[in-house]
């Protein structure tokens, strides 16, 4: 028995049905398909060498009913006391369902479209039906295929031409935590036309502090991003999950000529967390800046694989991933660059840094190039190691005792992947997350040995 | 020597030079001048052979024969040289099997034979002690790390074991300290014999009092606009470049300034 | 005869005990087949070493310029304290040729010390594929390691592939990897044909530019023998 089929077993419920509408039920059958047809990986594929996602694989995990009154209660508490608080649209979710009274919406002018997805399926099919799954394949993606053999609520974003949001999108799926092992696969499409401009943060939550056996969460969220010529996008993904909550997501993107995507990833709790982040570069002059930011501890997994296929000649892909790793937790990073034979004028930077704080963690990185182009300029470079003794040194020398120094020359080394940010309620925001949980790193114990960038 | 003939060229599409006309006899010096941006060093790297630079209309004749058919290494056998205004830098060929591998090239292209190892270095080594480099650049790779000034000095001692017949020098003077200047100066004129000739390409009269010019030129918008003796350099130190400025209100402190940052 | 593929399958195995140094230097020019990927030796070798004492050493350069395709990976096992390993390579690829090397170190004991430098050169329709893995074990204290991965492109028929993995369990590890991908620069090339240098010289002496850290670490004799093999390597990748 293959462990996609396990899986499906184990999950009580046949795929919901939606009725009425034959192509999404063709879709989610084809995807089911699709699904059906892989192996759940192990770490005998190259892909999840370093991700083992056994424990996951073996949990029964049942469809997330909607949340009753204690739930939206918590919900409430999280979002005045946990989430960011940015300006703007707000769309919140709880275990996977849309909450209109959490959230704040409205009709946007003209042909531009911010609407939950299940919602959409109704008023907007044309668009959906054009859309969804055009901007991801299922080949060697199971969870993307899961999500869309699943989904059932999410987000549908479209702007026309010249469309441009001034104020940030921020989508809030909290995962509450409970006896019961849930699964939720939320789903956005974000459809970007020539000239429009947007910035959309997905946030992921758990309870700071679940309750005592707390049964394991599963998200498996899937993100299609679509940007026309010249589009710009900043998208933003923090993750915080409960250590229980376990998280494996796609996010999918495809940009044609001169378009921008800005994209900041920061994972700062979870149980078993991956991102994979896919992008397509199709046409000349795309241009993608992928950061991310990773601060684990306790026994916390994250795997952040990232993948850049340059396709056409004169497009630009950069990457910053840092990483600062506690206790027993242990990051995994990832990126790929492809540079396609037809690709000239590529360049493609990359880079991975890692402070690791305790003699229990782990980092396993890989940044690999793939190059079948000649006139391109690709790099990428990884370190693993402490702050700079220099530094260090220099700081003393000022009179500055030890831990303030280790506290200031660690957060620069994680504030490095905000500077591309502008200056804003988001950045500054990340920016005091970071701290904090820069701050509770190092209450735990004696600031350890760490790092150098 | 060189006769260039109403020459006219592209980047990109973007017409830089157009209808450039300069005679240069063996045995004479010219001075160009001109604006930032004025065409000066696209005049150099296309008389070199640079192949971003494309000729759009007319003509040079380099020693009789067509010299826009040559490629660059053909150009470099036949005698030309140019001192670039930013050399590249080589990590991993040392200055010395550059400069070796340059010259025996050369050499092979115009059928001579291999210049003695033992000959080339003690010549190597004469030149840098004339110039004042230090021989441990020899060793390193070529123009790597070096300063600005070491660049500049690099490129003449390239030019004094080279040999060329027409060297155009692209702005060597920028950057140099005042003593190296004059090392520089002399080493440019221990080069100068009647048969060979030099384009000099600079911003300020210093270089030439020491390299007296036959002949100074403006290139302005793409065009030589004004052409006059050595006299004309000192002029234009005074004045400037636009020319509708009285002399009267040309601040002649200008002089002291020798703000050298090519 | 010459259409057909042989096989070359050797095994080598080194152990260092304390205070002991190997450098084991190998020049591969092996028939590489014709220019439309006839014939040509198939060279998989097993290359290990084991730095089983103290202050060992073990340091493989090699230099692959011939072949049908190469696979091999000599690798290091550093298990006494303060042992060092090295790996420096070149391998070049023309015509229809394929080389897929790299080196594995493995840090178990304390203080530990290892260097990469690979320098893949791509010509034809050559593939050059970079893989590694460098790890540190959880009781390799102040181990370190840096690796410096480059490839050259001549043409654009060709590909190279950087493929490290880098596996570190102890924080006061200090790993650096770094990569870079490029084709020969332009400018460097005009600066040596302005000097009357022909294209193919020039690209010779690039090319020889590029790899010098690693000739460098060869015995004079074989390093002056790998220089001549690359310009044989490389006749006809300039057009
Ligand atoms: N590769 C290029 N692409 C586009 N424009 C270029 C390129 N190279 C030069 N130019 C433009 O051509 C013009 C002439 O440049 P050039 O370098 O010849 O000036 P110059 O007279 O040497 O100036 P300077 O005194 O500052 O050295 C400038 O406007 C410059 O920006
Ligand atoms: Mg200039």
């Amino acid at each position: 028995m293959t462990m996609a089929k396990r899986f499906c077993e184990l999950q009580a419920h046949a795929p919901p049905n939606i009725s009425g509408w034959p192509w999404l039920r063709a879709f989610r059958q084809q995807a089911q398909r699709a699904f059906a047809a892989q192996e759940l990986p192990t770490l005998r594929q190259e892909n999840w060498k370093y991700t083992n996602i056994r424990s996951l694989s073996e949990t029964a995990f049942s469809d997330a009913p909607p949340p009753g009154a204690a739930e939206l209660a918590q919900a409430e508490n999280v979002q005045q006391t946990q989430a960011l608080s940015l300006p703007g649209y707000r769309l919140t979710f709880i275990a996977g369902h849309f909450q209109p009274q959490l959230s704040q919406l409205e009709t946007l002018s003209g042909a531009a479209r911010l609407l939950p997805l299940k919602q959409a399926f109704e008023q907007e099919q044309a668009l959906v039906e054009n859309y969804l799954g055009s901007a991801m394949e299922y080949p060697g993606q199971p969870f993307a295929a899961l999500n869309s053999a699943r989904l059932e609520d999410g987000v549908l974003l479209y702007l026309p031409a010249n469309c441009q949001l001034s104020q940030p999108i921020h989508c809030l799926f909290y995962t509450p935590s409970g006896p019961h092992s849930h699964v939720s696969y939320p789903r956005l499409l974000l459809m970007l036309e020539p000239g429009a401009q947007a910035q959309l943060i997905e946030e992921y939550l758990g309870d700071p502090v679940p309750p005592e056996n707390a049964a394991a969460q599963f998200t498996c969220p899937l993100s299609e991003i679509i940007l026309a010529h010249d589009a710009h996008l900043l998208h933003g993904k923090v993750l915080r999950e409960g250590p229980q909550g376990h998280h494996i997501a796609g996010i999918h993107v495809s940009q044609a000529e001169q378009s921008h995507l800005h994209s900041i990833s920061i994972t700062l709790g979870g149980g078993i967390c991956r991102n994979d982040l896919q992008v397509k570069l199709h046409a000349r002059g795309a241009q993608v800046r992928l950061d991310g930011l990773y601060m684990l501890a306790g026994r916390q997994h994250l795997d952040n694989h990232l993948r850049i296929d340059h396709l056409q000649a004169g497009c630009r892909s950069e990457v910053l991933y840092k990483g600062i790793i506690d206790d027993r937790a242990r990051g995994v990073f990832n990126g790929l660059a492809v540079v396609h034979p037809q690709a000239q004028q590529s360049d493609a930077r990359q880079i991975n840094k890692n402070l690791l704080l305790s003699e229990n963690a782990e980092i396993d990185t890989k940044p690999e190039l793939q190059i079948d182009a000649d006139d391109v300029k690709c790099s990428h470079g990884a370190t693993v190691g402490q702050l700079d003794k220099d530094a260090l040194f220099y700081l003393g020398s000022r009179g500055m005792d030890q831990p303030t120094a280790r506290a200031l020359l660690t957060t620069a080394f994680a504030l490095e992947t905000l500077n591309p940010l502008s200056q804003g309620p988001l950045r500054e925001q990340l920016a005091a997350l970071t701290g904090t949980t820069l701050t509770r790193q190092a209450g735990g114990k004696p600031p350890a040995t760490t790092s150098h960038s | 020597m060189l006769s260039i003939r109403n020459l006219g060229v592209r980047i990109d599409n973007k017409l830089i030079l157009q209808g450039i006309n300069l005679e240069v006899a063996a045995g004479e010096v010219h001075a160009i001048m001109g604006p930032n941006g004025s065409g000066k060093s696209t005049l150099a790297q296309t008389l070199a052979g640079h192949p971003d630079y494309q000729v759009s209309q007319g003509q040079v004749l380099y020693q009789g024969q067509d010299l826009l058919s040559l490629n660059v290494e053909q150009r470099a056998a036949a005698g030309i040289f140019l001192a670039f205004q930013y050399p590249v830098e080589i990590p991993g060929v040392s200055n010395i099997q550059f400069l070796k591998s340059a010259l025996n090239c050369q050499r092979k292209q115009r059928g001579e034979p291999e210049l003695d190892a033992l000959d080339f270095i003690t010549d190597v080594k004469q030149k840098m002690r004339q110039m004042q480099i230090d021989e441990a650049l020899l060793y390193r790779g070529t123009n790597e790390g070096f300063s600005g000034g070491e660049k500049k000095s690099n490129e003449i001692l390239q030019l004094l074991v080279l040999q060329p017949q027409l060297a155009i020098l692209d702005e060597t003077d920028s950057g140099l300290d005042i003593d190296a200047l004059k090392r520089v100066a002399a080493g440019v004129n221990a080069f100068r014999s009647p048969e060979r000739a030099l384009i000099l390409v600079t911003h300020y009269q210093r270089l030439l009092q020491y390299l007296v010019p036959d002949r100074v030129h403006v290139l302005q918008n793409g065009r030589i606009i004004r052409s006059g003796g050595a006299e004309l350099a000192l002029e234009l130190e005074q004045q400037g470049y636009t020319t509708d400025t009285p002399s009267e209100d040309a601040p002649t402190q200008k002089r002291e300034v020798p703000d050298d940052n090519g | 005869m010459r259409d057909d593929n042989q096989l070359h399958a050797a095994v080598v195995e080194l152990v260092a005990l304390e205070n002991a140094e190997i450098k084991y230097a190998t020049v591969q020019n092996w028939y590489p087949g014709d220019q439309h990927g006839n014939g040509g030796i198939f060279n998989f070798v097993t290359k290990r070493g084991l730095c089983a004492g103290a202050h060992s050493k073990i340091s493989w350069t090699q230099v692959e310029t011939g072949s049908a395709i190469t696979w091999k990976y000599p690798s290091v096992i550093l298990k006494g304290d303060y042992s060092v390993g090295e790996f420096y390579s070149v391998a070049l690829t023309n015509n229809y040729q394929q080389a897929d090397t790299g080196t594995k170190m493995t840090h178990l004991g304390k203080h530990t010390r290892s260097t990469i430098i690979s320098k893949g050169i791509s010509a034809g329709h050559g593939q050059n594929s970079y893989r590694g893995l460098v790890k540190v074990g959880a009781k390799a204290s102040d181990s370190r390691n840096h690796s410096q991965c480059d490839s050259l492109l001549l043409g654009d028929t060709c590909g190279a592939h950087t493929l490290p993995y880098i596996e570190v369990s102890h924080p006061m590890a200090q790993v650096e990897h770094e990569a870079t991908t490029t084709k020969i620069s332009d400018d460097q090339l005009f600066y040596c044909q302005q000097r009357g240098i022909d294209t193919e010289a020039a690209v010779a002496m690039l090319v020889s530019g590029f790899c010098k850290e690693v000739f460098h670490k060869l015995p004079m004799e074989f390093a002056v023998e790998a220089q001549a093999l690359m310009e044989i390597s490389l006749e006809g990748a300039i057009g």
